[in-house]
């Protein structure tokens, strides 16, 4: 057997969900010998079980409040799922659950009635691991803050990632969930304190929130809807590379054309950009030349 | 022969895995310790705690770095982000050598996080060699293969594992990172003599050993990393370090991990079979002669 035919073979093998209906282990002594001790089968299931216990821990470790919304038994079926649906296509873990809040979103079945929380919960679960590890740029002091013109280039903190969700008070929850799930070691779900998050618990509305980080540790903090409309249109377009002001700013006066008039939408504009200099969150973006 | 160009000729003695529930007590006791060794892949993010982390290790101990992903075995292609980022962090580690696992991992892009035995074929042992060299050329730094701990074999193996890792090795002209553990690990449950492995090693090549604990089941051994080192695998360490000489060698400790001290001290049971000397160099700084 060829080495790429034999890799193709096992990993197809491994991905097989562990409760399928035609398990591999049946056929891996085409390929597999057998010990004195164990047979074919039995030595692909020790690797097979090996990367299900794996990847279902690796995404559980990330949405511990998901997993308190949805309810313990769904929850599993909600990882099998998607990790059929989504294997890892990264040489690392950490990227392994990024889809997972799309994906969801696009799944309502597998989060039951708290659906919509349920991918809430997910989206800013997963913006706390993105802020956690993302790089972090020299911030703008206030005196460069106060010499910025229409062309200055401008970035907002990588790190920085806006959310608008469709639920209110989730954030402790998922907080606390995050907390529990420290205390109680390093296997997800080991610990005491699993308490499901309630329907009862969690309201309609819009919120917008803000995840970013501050000497290391990630915190989020609420917006309202003009400074979020500011920041979006500032992180939009060209951002990777920083925009211009200018361009953020037509950006944001586009977008928002419903909402108050040009006086009101300046103000909010200004206002943003106060707190976002305060916050550290603007920063030089790449100059042209 | 232990320090050699496969250990960017080092002499690091004993070392331990940097693991982050002793970040606290390593910061504040400040034990002395031989070097650390860090999972590359741990560190290779933009930013944050980790990184940071790892500076203030860096101000103060000497660290090695140590992969779990790039798959040299894997049919695919190396996967260059992977390679990229890998090379950012040893110009931050500034670690003298970089080592990985002599298996495969992934195909098509598909990725299983585990490290899967390869068939011990021609067709491997060239496969393997050219990725570990395209790996060494773009880090610019000696790389050392790992053995893996196995749970199963192919029928379309040509050879013994420990003919694969030197033809691997002498092909790509790299080094080994022994792990004396993994081979008594796939010897129980293969049924191979592990001093025959160990005797078979190229001894001139061996950059770094590792040891560690591992777990027993009724059918089989599994390389679980969450107990202290097993009398057969101390055996395995002495003849190994009767043949290689005084080897950095590595305590891996991943699950359930005791305190710092107790991981410390298990590691430093290697002192009492590691050559205290290196041939004609005595470590109190006779080298300098030289430099002089
Ligand atoms: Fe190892």
């Amino acid at each position: 057997m060829m080495l790429l035919e034999l890799q193709r073979r096992m990993l197809g093998d491994l991905l097989e969900p562990l409760e399928g209906k035609q398990p591999p282990e049946a056929r891996a002594g085409e390929y597999m010998t057998d010990s004195a001790r164990l047979e074919a089968g039995e030595r692909l299931a020790i690797y097979r079980r090996s990367y299900w216990a794996r990847v279902r821990d690796a995404v559980a470790e990330d949405y511990p409040a998901l997993r308190r919304v949805v309810g313990g038994p769904r929850f599993g079926e909600l990882l099998d799922a998607y990790l059929q649906a989504h294997p890892s296509r990264s040489w690392t873990l950490r990227n392994l659950s990024r889809a997972l809040p799309e994906w969801l979103a696009a799944h309502a079945q597998f989060a039951g009635r708290n659906w919509r929380a349920a991918v809430d919960v997910a989206r800013l679960e997963w913006a706390y691991i993105e802020s956690f590890d993302a790089a972090s740029l020299a911030p703008l002091d206030a005196e460069a803050v106060a010499r910025l013109g229409p062309e200055s280039r401008l970035r907002l903190q990588p790190h920085l990632r806006l959310l608008a969700l469709e639920s209110s008070h989730i954030e402790e929850r998922v907080l606390a969930a995050h907390r529990e799930d420290l205390s109680a070691g390093p296997k997800p779900g080991a610990g005491a304190g699993q308490g499901r998050i309630g329907r009862g618990e969690i309201r309609r509305g819009r919120r917008y929130l803000a995840v970013h980080r501050v000497a290391g540790v990630v915190y989020y903090r609420s917006l309202d809807a003009g400074m979020f409309g500011v920041l979006r249109a500032l992180q939009g377009g060209e951002m990777e590379e920083g925009g211009t002001l200018v361009e953020g700013v037509e950006r944001f006066l586009q977008s928002n054309r419903q909402q108050g008039g040009v006086e009101a939408r300046m103000e909010s504009l200004r206002e943003t950009l106060a707190l976002a200099a305060q916050l550290g969150w603007l920063c030089m973006g790449e100059s042209l030349s | 022969m232990a320090a050699n160009r496969f250990n960017g000729y080092t002499d690091y003695g004993v070392g331990v895995g940097l693991r982050i529930p002793h970040y606290d007590h390593i910061f504040a006791e400040k034990p002395s310790v031989g070097w650390f060794e860090i999972i590359s892949e741990n560190y290779m993010v933009d930013g944050g705690q980790p990184l940071a982390m790892l500076d203030r290790i860096l101000e103060q101990y000497r660290v090695v770095q140590h992969g779990v992903s790039l798959y040299f075995g894997s049919a695919d292609r190396l996967n260059q982000e992977h390679l990229r980022r890998l090379k950012a962090l040893t110009r931050r580690t500034k670690t003298p050598w970089v080592s990985d696992h002599l298996c495969w991992g992934s195909v098509d892009g598909t990725y299983s996080h585990d490290l899967l035995p390869l068939p011990y074929t021609w067709e491997a042992v060239r496969k393997t060699a050219a990725n570990i060299r395209e790996a060494q050329e773009f880090l610019e730094l000696p790389v050392a293969v790992e053995n893996v701990s196995s749970y199963a074999e192919f029928h379309c193996s040509e050879m013994t594992e420990w003919e694969f890792l030197n033809e691997v090795a002498e092909r790509a002209d790299c080094g080994i990172l022994l792990d004396v553990n993994n081979i008594y690990v796939s010897s129980w449950n293969h049924g191979f003599d592990p001093l025959e492995y160990v005797n078979a090693v190229e001894a001139e090549r061996v950059a770094q050993i590792h040891i560690a604990g591992h777990s027993k089941f009724e059918k089989y051994r599994l390389d679980t990393h969450d107990h202290p080192v097993l009398d057969p695998v101390w055996k395995l360490y002495r003849r190994a370090v009767e043949r290689c000489g005084r080897t950095a060698t590595l305590l891996e400790w991943d699950d359930r991990i005791p305190s710092f001290d107790e991981v410390h001290n298990e590691a430093l049971k290697a002192n009492r079979y590691l050559p205290q000397e290196m041939a004609g160099v005595s470590l109190a700084g006779a080298v300098s002669d030289d430099a002089a």
